[in-house]
């Protein structure tokens, strides 16, 4: 057998695709990048879908229930709250403000803290320990009890709410992307990039970057269930998104009074938001598990 | 008399292209109180040998053997608890990093300490614990330990490796094993301690008649009382036979190439180029059939695609079917 | 080791500071005028509030202003509610002892059948119990505890008329409220009904605490399974077997030791999680404590009430997160080593 080609080449793929590959292994991964992605076509299309106006209110069907009930109507298939408006509607109408709200939150709040994370990390001057236990420590606040008083300085509008929000992931971003970039930039193969005189920027954007990219992606699943549970419970609260516009934490905030009555303006706001946070929670979760199974083939 | 006698070993494992046959074929004899070395490129199979001899291996592996014998055990045959028992009772292994070895939570003499079997100590609790005690000194002793207060008192994290691998010595002799695996105990290590370790082994197996299987990467690691070595690749075995003879008169290409490529070979002229096998390595997914050398042996020819048997040589025994020298085929 | 520790405490210390800055800077940022937000004494009342303006140095820069507010605040003078007129620093300690006792309530469920579940899953893995622990437990992660509240409520209160659903304890017994903890003041108190009092309460309590345990609880599962599956993976695990230690030994020894320690490293980042709750719950079961006074201040805007709320809660997370800190350090060694590598 003379120089038969023996040489067996195995392409890795890069890391986000391991992922990505990992998770398709996985069936609720799956479901719930579906349950997602549906959720996010509903909501970008709520103003086309919903039956009627999510603030019409019907005087001739007060507290219906939903139409699986025995007393309920087909014309309101979820039923109707104490003013008559038609809870199906209400629901769609609300993932604008549950789920479309906290995406354009995690969006800024994201791209302003990694450009900071990234500038810290890869700056010598901000690598003080101090500094660092200090934000972990401050971090340690809940992200609750900050908007809460910035709430409290603003006033609570939806507008406020946004920029509570906001500034409280902020700080988030720029831990965990500048504890990633610190963690990678004195790696042996990082050196090398810099021996073979590769610009800071290139150094960030082509060596370090696709080697945190993972980190990045489980942040940002975590800083929208974040968002998406803070956002709901600053309309539970009343502090946030005022009615009569249909959030879901704060139609559960109102349903609290109708729990004996009608219990479905209670239930059935809360599995949307439910699924909404479990799907995205299953995402990050799976992301989690196969950056560890990668970690570990290494 | 052998202690430890394999026959034709064979462990496969799944993988995503289908079973592989890791351990093709595999025979070792053990004698009482003698230092055997295995020697094998990394990937061989040898530290899954030394897992199959102590029963650690993955449930869902497929292991056979025509014969897998302690004394006059059939370890195949036993239960897991038997085989628990036995392998706890009679042997011990070493490895390449001892600190990742050690619990890094307690210290070491805690875990020194319940390594020593103290239910043939005599009297009650409380006189057991001073010689339970007095036994972590004296085998900190035997392993060249002298300071043994200041270190029975640290955390393995605070111990350079070469000390840390002194005291997974001494925590494997606690209960005085009938065999130790020493599973490449001085890789990672400066040259001085890795004499030390040797030393200190080959004062054990003298003095206590203890068997050791020293497992390494090459044909320099093999120190001089080691009466036996076996050459494996991929799972094959090579080459087997008395070290002397095996050194001096190789057999088998494999361990032709493996001798000529230590540096200070007396075959090596100056100036010419080591001699090396072509190639690397197989993946696992991409084992050759046959004789696994074939496809980096300069004397492979067609007939290699069937595996060669084992055939005798003098002391040695060796599978090839084109061996270095002529060897009478019916002898 | 003494070095590290001082130097979290310096670290906690200066953080407090900070808060204190953020806290008196907080005066400006909230409508309305600085000095009412920080007294509490309105503008209306002349007499006062030029006392006030004395006390706290108005006239004078901000640095000296600042300087007056941290005495105020360490003598423990805090203002008065805007509201009720009562100072504030004298409301908080039972406030803080409702909200005390909830959490650690909590907490100690949460910990007990977290760890433990866990534990159980690890040792179960890829068998049914193990799937559907892992299963309940990322779906009840996901529960927001409002909802949560008021599923258990429409549950165990509504439909099952088990259990009332607010306050600490029925009116009608008559308790003093020392400490705010309600089990501990109906111990200390000596009222003749003290057992029914206690029985009443325990029937108030029980169901805030699992809505409050739920959270910490999921997650503790998830970090001890996590933690122990990557134990039982570690070499010394199988040094131990190889050595013929038992199983029972090995798993308690080696195994659960070493599989907590992750677990006492993520208890301050559940503690944190649990207060976040803890003032939303408190606001649903009406309980007397921080988080609902915190919330109500808002509603209220009555700002020196907000300050000394959020002074305290944050006071309180930060200064658990550092103890939990100091305890894994002290008691995992090679925490230690990691420490000494950092310098």
């Amino acid at each position: 057998m003379p120089n038969a080609s023996i040489y067996f080449q195995q392409r890795e793929p890069s890391p986000l695709r391991q992922i990505w590959l990992h998770m398709n292994t996985n069936p609720y991964a799956v479901a719930a990048l579906y349950i997602l992605g549906i959720l996010m076509v509903i909501m970008v299309l709520s103003p086309l879908i919903t039956p009627y106006s999510p603030d019409q209110q019907f005087a001739d069907a007060i507290s219906h229930p939903p139409s699986w009930h025995d007393e309920g109507e087909i014309r309101f298939l979820f039923g109707t709250d104490d003013l008559g408006r038609d809870l199906l509607s209400r629901i769609i109408a609300g993932s604008v403000y549950s789920l479309g709200y906290p995406i354009l939150a995690v969006a800024i709040a994201a791209t302003i803290g990694i450009t900071i994370g990234a500038w810290a990390g890869m700056s010598s001057g901000v690598q003080s320990s101090t500094l660092n236990h200090m934000l972990d420590v401050i971090l340690s606040i809940p992200s609750l009890l900050l908007a809460l008083v910035i709430i409290a300085i603003l006033g609570p509008a939806l507008h406020n709410v946004m920029i509570a929000i906001t500034l409280v992931l902020i700080p988030q971003f720029i831990h965990s992307v500048h504890n990633a970039i610190y963690d990678e930039r004195y790696k042996e193969y990082v050196t090398a990039s810099r021996l073979n005189g590769c610009s800071r920027w290139y150094l960030l954007t082509r060596v370090i970057f696709p080697n945190i990219t993972t980190v990045v992606v489980m942040q940002l699943t975590l800083a929208l269930s974040t968002a998406i549970l803070d956002i709901a419970a600053l309309g539970f609260l009343g502090l946030g998104v005022q009615p009569p516009a249909p959030e879901w934490g704060t139609m559960l905030a109102r349903s609290l009074d109708q729990v004996y009555l009608s219990p479905w303006t209670m239930v059935l706001p809360g599995i949307a938001l439910f699924l909404t946070i479990l799907s995205i929670n299953v995402l990050g979760d799976s992301i989690r598990t196969a950056i560890q199974e990668r970690v570990r083939n290494v | 008399m052998n202690i430890l006698d394999i026959r034709n070993l064979s462990i496969e494992i799944e993988t995503s292209n289908g079973p592989v046959r890791v351990i093709d074929k595999l025979s070792l004899q053990l004698a009482e109180g003698e230092i055997h070395t295995l020697i094998g490129e990394s990937g061989s199979g040898k530290s899954l040998l030394a897992k199959a001899i102590l029963g650690f291996i993955n449930p869902r592996w497929k292991i056979t053997a025509d014969r897998l014998w302690w004394r006059q055990y059939d370890l195949l045959a036993l239960s897991r608890a038997q085989r628990r028992q036995i392998t706890g009772r009679d042997m011990a292994m070493i490895f390449q990093n001892p600190g990742t070895y050690l619990d890094p939570n307690s210290t070491v003499g805690e875990q020194l300490r319940e390594s020593i079997p103290s239910h043939d100590l005599p009297g009650n609790i409380l006189t057991r614990r001073k010689q339970i005690q007095k036994r972590a000194e004296e085998l900190m002793h035997r392993v060249g330990i002298k300071d043994h207060d200041a270190i029975l008192e640290s955390y393995p994290f605070e111990l350079s490796d070469g000390v840390a691998q002194k005291i997974s010595i001494a925590m494997a002799i606690a209960h005085r094993p009938k065999l130790l695996i020493a599973d490449e105990p001085t890789t990672a290590m400066e040259p001085n301690m890795r004499s030390q370790i040797y030393r200190l082994l080959a004062k054990l197996s003298a003095g206590d008649g203890m068997s050791i299987l020293m497992i390494t990467q090459d044909l320099t690691a093999v120190i001089p009382e080691s009466k036996r070595i076996s050459l494996v690749y991929c799972g094959q075995l090579m080459e087997t036979g008395p070290t002397e003879d095996v050194m001096r008169e190789p057999v088998q290409p494999y361990t032709g190439a493996m001798l000529s490529t230590s540096l200070f070979s007396s075959e090596t002229k100056p100036k010419s180029r080591l001699p090396t096998l072509t190639g690397a390595i197989p993946t696992l997914q991409h084992m050759p059939i046959g004789c696994r050398l074939g496809p980096r042996c300069p004397n492979a020819r067609r007939a290699c695609i069937e595996q060669p048997p084992l055939r005798s040589y003098k002391k040695h025994e060796f599978a090839c079917h084109y061996p270095l020298i002529e060897v009478d085929s019916h002898d | 080791m003494i070095y590290y520790s001082l130097r979290r405490l310096f670290l906690l210390v200066i953080t407090l500071w900070l808060l204190t800055i953020f806290i008196f800077l907080l005066n400006y940022l909230f409508p309305g005028d600085p000095l009412t937000n920080m007294t509490g004494i309105r503008a209306g009342d002349e007499f006062a509030y030029n006392i006030a303006r004395q006390a706290y140095a108005f006239d004078q820069s901000i640095f000296t202003q600042y300087w007056h507010f941290l005495e105020h605040l360490l003598s423990g003078n805090w203002g008065q509610s805007l509201v009720t007129q009562r100072p504030v620093f004298d409301d908080i300690l039972p406030l803080l002892g409702a909200t005390l006792e909830l959490s650690i309530l909590a907490m100690l469920i949460s910990l007990v059948f977290g760890v433990s579940l866990g534990l159980y899953a690890a040792l179960n893995l890829h068998r049914p119990a193990d799937t559907i622990i892992m299963g309940i437990s990322l779906s009840a992660y996901s529960v927001p505890v409002f909802w949560l509240a008021q599923l258990l409520i429409l549950l165990f209160a509504v439909k099952l008329g088990w259990t009332p659903i607010s306050s600490q304890i029925n009116p009608l017994f008559d308790i003093d409220v020392v400490t705010g903890s309600i089990l501990t003041d109906i111990v200390l108190s000596d009222v003749p009904y003290r057992a029914a009092a206690f029985a009443d309460a325990l029937n108030h309590l029980w169901l805030p605490v699992i809505v409050l345990a739920v959270m910490p609880l999921t997650m503790l599962i998830r970090i001890t399974r996590d933690a122990m599956l990557d134990v039982l993976q570690k070499n010394y695990i199988r040094a131990a077997r190889a050595r013929g230690l038992s199983e029972a030994r090995i798993m308690l020894r080696h195994g659960l030791p070493n599989a907590m320690q992750p677990v006492v490293r993520q208890l301050g980042l559940q503690f944190s999680i649990l207060m976040s709750n803890i003032i939303i719950a408190e606001m649903i079961f009406n309980w007397p404590g921080i988080g609902s006074w915190l919330v109500k201040s808002i509603y209220e805007r009555d700002y020196p009430v907000l300050q000394g709320g959020l002074l305290t809660l944050a006071a309180l997370i930060l200064l658990v997160n550092v103890l939990v800190e100091l305890f894994h350090a002290w008691h995992y060694p090679q925490v230690r080593k990691e420490l000494y590598a950092e310098r």
